[in-house]
């Protein structure tokens, strides 16, 4: 009985003084969405940062000045590379198809040479196998294409009404051009475009400087381009990025801290001859302690609940519209920012409850 | 027997002394009219003998405790005990209602009983405004939560400063009506009024006057 009166006045506090309680789970909810958002941001920094700058996999990139590479300049990247160290290499062929009756571009190579110097790459479903494709993921949203269902292509200029069938293995999520494209095996595209050897890319992950080969290649009438990477910086950038924003959260920490303080002061002090009637009537200070503190718990919480799902959101939101790509949200986040809430706020009751012990009961009946 | 001594009592304000040199014995089931002049430390005195304040000299017992020596927790725990207390501005709590308001009194004392809580209520004439919220009642009204409120533990003493100070005449006669069925079960009464008629009522008046009985 006793205790259900405790939560009928904790109710009553609550929601039949709304603007008060309104104004002190605001500044809680506006600190736990800050708060959640940046450490989700935070948490993530490392795998994102890794995606973008992984982006860099090739270092030398081997084109023909116009048109495709012929023979001899494959012939001759080739010897030029032949005692370098690689990590990776793929040999790219682009051309035109339709899917549809819709053109779009189709991008032949070894899928698993491919991911040696585009690690980024991110396939869902399988590699494919002979008769079996990609489809980046534009295109397949596009066309409401599946992995698993089948699809046929044929050339852009062809009036054929029967193309080369082909299953769809996986879709490619790459955050460039390649999700717009379809990727097939060079068997595919050569059953669907002829010429075995057409090459209008290739792509080498170098150890060491990539430099004197480029040179040496341009000596030959290729066009060699040396990609920069950035690996080497990305430990900096990336404790530089997480050092900040670990340090605006502690700030915003701070700032709700007192913000509560404050608001929960001002609360108390509002409610002064409140308490003095409480104590008249014979409330310990421990009674009037536990209110005080229940209520702005209570009040933590309810701003913790609506910040840490508000700062889940934004956090997906700034990483969709900074990084391209989508944020699993981190659910074990919301309990710890509902602990974070629920802590701060009992923190910041404590000024307030010790005013309030000092409230003396004789007010009550001087007042004013 | 004697419910409350006061002896030798007084009460400084820094330099301002509210009370002085202030004895007054007070008989189980006595109603006592306390009137003076604004200022003249009458709410100082029954903050004394409320148990809210504790004298500057002198002794206060009330009901055989000694309240000048008294902790600030036993000090809680007499008042809530011992003491029903009415106001001139009712001091109900805004976001709690009539009920409620007086369900706080039985919160504090032991137990909540909505029923009795909501007889008390019948009793000042309040049944069916038993959930309002105090700014849904009238002045008059919430005096009577008031008295139901002070009057639900049945306390030995129920002390009223100015109950009638912000009544119409009807409401007044209402908790006037109040107080003589308290004074009739037993209960001690002490007001502090400005009005000699309501003064009258008690079997015995106080003056004060520059913090001395007069
Ligand atoms: N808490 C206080 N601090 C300082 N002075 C006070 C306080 N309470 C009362 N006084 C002073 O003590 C005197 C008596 O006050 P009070 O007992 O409230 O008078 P009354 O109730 O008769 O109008 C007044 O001069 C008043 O200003
Ligand atoms: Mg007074």
């Amino acid at each position: 009985m006793a205790r259900s009166f405790f939560f009928t006045q904790l109710r009553a506090a609550v929601f039949r003084r709304r603007s008060r309680a309104i104004a002190a789970a605001l500044a809680v909810a506006v600190g736990t969405t800050t708060l959640t958002a940046l450490t989700s941001v935070a948490l993530d920094l490392h795998d994102q940062l890794a995606r973008q700058l992984r982006a860099y996999g090739a270092n030398l990139v081997v084109t023909a000045e116009a048109g495709r590479l012929d023979a001899a300049q494959v012939a001759a990247a080739d010897t030029a590379l032949a005692d370098a160290e690689l990590v990776g290499q793929a040999v790219y062929r682009y051309e035109n198809a339709q899917l549809n009756w819709q053109p779009v571009e189709l991008l032949a190579t070894d899928v698993t040479a491919a991911l040696s110097v585009r690690p980024y790459w991110d396939i869902s479903g399988e590699l494919p196998g002979a008769n079996e494709v990609l489809l980046g993921r534009d295109v397949a949203e596009l066309t409401d294409t599946g992995v698993g269902d089948e699809i046929t292509l044929l050339p852009l200029d062809s009036t054929a009404l029967t193309g080369v069938p082909v299953r769809v293995a996986g879709i490619l999520v790459s955050g460039g051009a390649e999700d717009a494209q379809i990727v097939a095996n060079p068997a595919t595209a050569v059953e669907l475009f002829g010429q075995p050897d057409a090459v209008d890319l290739i792509e080498y992950s170098v150890v060491g400087d990539p430099q004197p080969l480029a040179r040496a290649l341009q000596q030959q009438g290729v066009q060699a381009a040396v990609v920069k990477r950035l690996e080497g910086s990305q430990a900096q950038v990336q404790q530089a990025l997480g050092a900040l924003l670990w340090l605006v959260a502690a700030l915003v920490l701070t700032l709700m801290l007192l913000c509560v303080a404050t608001t929960t002061l001002a609360l108390v002090a509002q409610r002064q001859g409140e308490i003095a009637l409480r104590k008249a009537l014979g409330a310990s200070d421990q009674a009037v302690r536990r209110e005080i503190l229940a209520e702005s718990v209570t009040l933590g919480v309810l701003g913790g609940v609506v910040g840490a799902g508000l700062g889940l959101g934004l956090a997906a939101l700034a990483n969709q519209q900074v990084f391209g790509h989508p944020l699993a949200p981190q659910w074990l986040l919301l309990p710890a920012a509902l602990v974070v809430a629920a802590g701060v706020t009992a923190v910041a009751a404590w000024p307030p409850v010790q005013r309030a012990r000092r409230v003396n009961p004789a007010i009550v009946l001087s007042g004013e | 027997m004697s419910l409350i001594e006061l002896n030798g009592v007084a009460k400084a304000y820094g330099d301002l002394l509210a009370l002085d040199d202030v004895s007054l014995s007070v008989a189980a089931g006595e109603w006592l009219s306390i009137m003076g002049p604004s200022g003249s430390g009458k709410t100082t005195l029954m903050n004394l003998i409320g148990a809210l304040d504790t004298p500057t000299a002198g002794t206060v017992v009330l009901d055989g405790h000694d309240l000048s020596r008294a902790s600030a927790r036993e000090l809680t725990q007499i008042r809530r005990q011992t003491i029903g207390l009415i106001f001139q501005k009712f001091h109900l709590i805004p976001q709690l209602t009539a009920i409620e308001n007086v369900m706080v009194a039985q919160y504090y004392h032991s137990l909540t009983d909505r029923a009795e809580a909501f007889a008390a209520l019948e009793r000042v004439g309040l049944a069916e405004r038993a959930d309002h919220l105090p700014r849904q009642l009238s002045g008059g009204e919430q005096q009577r939560v008031c008295v139901a409120r002070a009057l639900i533990n049945c306390p030995k003493l129920v002390l009223a400063d100015e109950p009638t100070g912000n009544l119409d005449e009807e409401n007044e006669a209402q908790v006037l009506r109040l107080f003589a069925e308290l004074h009739q079960g037993g209960t001690t009464l002490i007001v502090v009024t400005h009005d000699p008629a309501v003064a009258a009522l008690g079997g015995r008046t106080v003056k004060l006057s520059h913090g001395r009985i007069k």
